[in-house]
């Protein structure tokens, strides 16, 4: 190969990649985004509410109650279910909170739920919700003026730690 | 003492929390120390004690 292609050669690929740059910045843009968590707040840290019946001779037995306050300190609407088990009630299963929203959930405790009075000592019995492994969660999106298209979502669950995807569509 | 869990789950997203919650109750019981007592062969017009 003689010189002179070679410098074309060379000549050739410093023009393709110069238009390549300059494709590059013609496209070039600056994105602002931001993932949310569900970001929510008890009343209480650590997060724990306990309850003590003694029985009392000719006293009823009558369910207790304690108030737990939640606050939504995300920036987007949280929508949630709380799933109580026995002995335990709330009343109400479902919320929806807006952003900086707080509500009160009253949690009761029946302490005849055995109805067979006595004392006695249970094991840890905790609920277990099986969810999908994976979930994505659409959390912004925006519209360019090149007519480029970016979605980010954000991807959260136990098995997989947090990270953002981003998906460009032109 | 009863220990469970009052969970929050989070619609559209797999995120969750939980809230400890426990109880003690307290009944007047006895716990008796064995089912049953047996006295076996016992000789008239005497006592065993168990």
């Amino acid at each position: 190969m003689s010189s002179n292609v070679r410098a074309a050669q060379v000549h050739s690929i410093d023009t393709s990649v110069q238009s390549k740059a300059r494709l590059v910045s013609a496209l070039e843009t600056i994105i602002l985004f931001s993932a949310f968590n569900c970001s929510f707040q008890f009343q209480a840290a650590p997060l724990h509410i306990g309850y003590e019946y003694s029985y009392e001779p000719g006293v009823a037995l009558v369910a207790q109650r304690q108030a737990l306050t939640m606050r939504n300190v995300s920036s987007l609407p949280l929508s949630f279910s709380m799933h109580p088990t026995v002995p335990f009630t709330i009343d109400r299963p479902d919320w929806l909170l807006e952003p900086q929203e707080a509500v009160t959930v009253n949690v009761g405790f029946d302490a005849g739920y055995r109805a067979d009075n006595q004392s006695h000592v249970v094991g840890t019995d905790e609920q277990r919700t099986h969810r999908t492994p994976h979930h994505k969660l659409t959390l912004n999106s925006l519209h360019m003026d090149a007519g480029l298209f970016i979605a980010l979502h954000k991807s959260c669950s136990p098995q997989h730690p947090p990270r953002l995807l981003l998906n460009v569509a032109i | 003492m009863v220990r469970n869990k009052l969970a929050v789950v989070y619609h559209d997203n797999p995120h969750k929390d939980a809230v400890d919650m426990s109880a003690e109750i307290n009944f007047p019981n006895l716990t008796l120390s064995a089912p049953s007592i047996s006295f076996g062969s016992v000789l008239n017009d005497t006592t065993k004690v168990r």
